[in-house]
């Protein structure tokens, strides 16, 4: 087991930020804390480094079987890569990367020629061989935040933590320093979590990912299951472009106003035979557009407002008949075909959808398993 | 839709920026005022602080050398003069390392802990700014004289501050102490304690996090403090006439011109001994125009 965190509870002032949250993170994967600001993500991701200290009463934090409650952040053996890179402005990269080394007590300090070494290989490590003499503010920000994860493994850690790694860069760097991270990781296998709120990054890069929300984690899973298998609306919500929809179960079946269809047990959350009002969440891709409704399944009209097609698939602005806008997406020969334009009617069938019944969301029994799921 | 939305506040946001540049250029076209006028104030800054600044200093050296170059080295060379300097030597370099001591720790507190009172603080230490020299003298006369118990207390144990050495050492701590503290609290606010914190998690100690990040970080600021104080330490005199009580073992160099001034027989000799001030005063504004360069530089590399 890697880290193990165990009903960990944290308030600031009247603040909850954390509330009762337990994860495990297995020894050499990559977890990814997703969720939007305020979620709990880093109070969390800080906690298990040690630099903040989760309220008196609530759980631990496990690192390699070991409880390190008591144990001081510099002893814990992690490595933490901070937002803002937090290099020391006034050193050199070299003695950036040094300095985990050099403020070692003496008799566990490297030599020298050892700590030279070392930092040769990382600085090679993260492609900056040429620049150990610069100083961080010569550097552009993909480089220093290598920069920054060459200073966290040179002490080598038993484990990493990054907070919002590529959150200071722009998009095409962003892109680049993500593989680059996971191929990194792919090599050496040490046990990572790093926060993001960028659902992209996350699903991309980790094995698992903890979708956050207000102090707590609405699921665990791997990309797939978080993406096609949400738990909750939230995290149906969170994790790509989702149309929303009221409307009701009834004994297995979906409405949407007076539009009704079958759902299977697999799209539904909640009470499937019972009589409960409902939100139905259906991602863009998953419309079937067509001119005709389709017979037996849920289908209804919408008419199209706006067409936008310069990309690889084609979006489309609907709107139903009872005024809602919703968002499809469909491919060019697709498009061709259905001579869709603006002010065309058309039919909507969901191929997937996912049903919350609003006795789940406001039962607290589907968050419980949830969270206490381990892996 | 989450993702679109988002897009259009990224739009909406660049819109702004750009509104804000053109805001900006109109602003400076109308604040910036006609050939003849900003030549008129140019003209009229330079010819104030001509007369009224390099003026006078040049008066200073030229009235120095008034009774020729011999009376000016035997000015400088008197007993009394000696005396003086190392009276001031002495006050400046007490008053220096408390100062760097309670300003490093001023700051470090307020720029890098949040506590109840923190205000409150930080108008504390502006105190001796906010006061007359004379009652920060008279401050200290009323803590040492003969009329508060401390005073007897200390007349009973035969300890002498008042109208001595000590007493002048005290008042150019007290109107010195806020410069360094003032100068170090912006650094470390706007910095912040990430690299205090990157450091601790790379195993460094509080002092090893002290001496190799934070000093480092604060040390252009913190010479700039200390160049500061220097000035007003050396230069102190409204404090130090009220607890020196004008006696030639008391006196600072400020006090000693002022005593040289007012004998009337001395002649140049008070200007003589006026150009090692002056001299001290060019050497700290040029030392001081060379940090706020490094500073403005360091800041503008920021990471």
């Amino acid at each position: 087991m890697g880290i193990e965190v165990r009903n960990i509870t944290k308030t600031f002032g009247g603040f909850k930020a954390l509330d009762d949250v337990s994860l495990q993170v297995k020894a050499g994967e990559l977890v990814a804390l997703l969720g939007p600001s305020g979620s709990g993500k880093t109070t969390l991701l800080r906690i298990i480094a040690g630099l903040e200290t989760p309220d008196s009463e609530s759980g631990s934090v496990f690192f390699r079987g070991v409880r390190v409650d008591s144990q001081k952040v510099g002893e814990r053996g992690m490595g933490f890569v901070f937002q803002h890179y937090a290099l020391f402005r006034h050193m050199t990269v070299f003695d950036n990367i040094a300095f985990g080394m050099t403020v070692k007590p003496r008799r566990l300090r490297p030599s020298k020629t050892q700590i030279r070494e070392k930092v040769q290989a990382l600085l090679h490590m993260i492609q900056l061989d040429n620049y150990a003499d610069r100083y961080p503010s010569q550097l552009s920000g993909g480089q220093r935040q290598r920069v920054a994860l060459a200073r966290a493994l040179a002490v080598e850690p038993q484990a990493l933590l990054l907070d919002e790694p590529f959150g200071a860069l722009d998009a095409k760097v962003r892109v680049e320093l993500r593989s680059w991270l996971r191929r990194l990781h792919d090599e050496i296998h040490l046990t990572s979590v790093f926060v993001t709120h960028d659902q992209d990054e996350a699903l991309e890069l980790a094995d698992r990912v903890a979708v956050m929300n207000q102090g707590k984690i609405e699921q665990v899973g791997t990309p797939d299951e978080v993406f096609h298998s949400p738990k909750t609306p939230f995290v149906m919500n969170f994790l790509g472009q989702v149309n929303q929809f009221r409307g009701r179960m009834e004994r297995g079946r979906v409405w949407i106003g007076r539009y009704e269809g079958a759902a299977t047990n697999d799209e539904i959350n909640g009470d499937a035979n019972g009589s409960n009002p409902a939100t139905i969440f259906i991602r863009p891709h998953d419309f079937e557009i067509s001119t005709e409704p389709r017979k037996g399944r849920l289908s209804f009209p919408a008419t199209v407002v706006r067409v936008r097609s310069a990309g690889n698939v084609v979006h489309v602005e609907m709107v139903t008949e009872a005024g809602e806008t919703l968002f499809a997406e469909t491919s060019h020969q697709e498009r061709a075909a259905l001579s869709l334009e603006n002010g065309g009617r058309f039919f909507l069938t969901p191929r997937n959808l996912r049903v919350f019944t609003d006795d789940v969301e406001e039962n607290d029994e589907v968050d419980k398993p949830q969270r206490a799921a381990s892996f | 839709m989450k993702r679109i939305d988002r897009n259009r506040v990224d739009a909406s946001a660049s819109d702004e920026r750009l509104d804000h540049e053109a805001y900006c250029r109109a602003v400076k076209r109308a604040t910036t005022e006609s050939a003849f006028a900003r030549g008129a104030l140019i003209a009229f800054v330079s010819l104030f602080m001509i007369l009224f600044l390099i003026f006078p200093l040049a008066c200073v050296f030229f009235e120095a050398f008034a009774d020729g170059a011999r009376a000016f080295v035997r000015a400088l060379s008197t007993k009394e003069t000696l005396q003086a300097v190392k009276m001031t030597l002495l006050a400046t370099g007490v008053a220096i390392p408390l100062n760097v001591v309670f300003g490093l720790a001023a700051a470090w507190c307020i720029g890098k802990f949040q506590f109840w009172g923190k205000g409150v603080l930080i108008s504390l230490i502006d105190i001796p700014f906010a006061i007359s020299p004379i009652i920060a003298g008279l401050l200290f006369v009323f803590l040492f004289g003969a009329s508060s118990s401390l005073g007897r207390f200390l007349a009973e144990h035969n300890i002498r501050i008042l109208f001595s050495a000590p007493a002048i050492v005290i008042v150019t701590v007290f109107v010195t102490f806020p410069f360094v503290a003032r100068e170090i609290i912006p650094v470390f606010e706007a910095q912040g304690t990430d690299e205090e914190q990157a450091a601790r998690v790379l195993g460094a100690s509080g002092w090893q996090i002290f001496w190799r990040v934070t000093l480092p970080n604060a040390k252009w600021a913190l010479l700039y403090g200390v160049i500061l104080c220097n000035a007003r330490a050396m230069g102190e005199f409204g404090a130090a006439v009220v607890v020196a009580r004008n006696s030639v073992k008391t006196n600072t160099l400020p006090l000693h011109i002022n005593t040289l001034y007012q004998s009337y027989e001395s002649g140049a000799a008070p200007f003589a001994v006026a150009t090692l001030l002056a001299t001290i005063s060019i050497i700290t504004l040029v030392v001081k125009t060379m940090l706020e360069i490094k500073i403005r530089s360091a800041e503008s590399t920021d990471g």
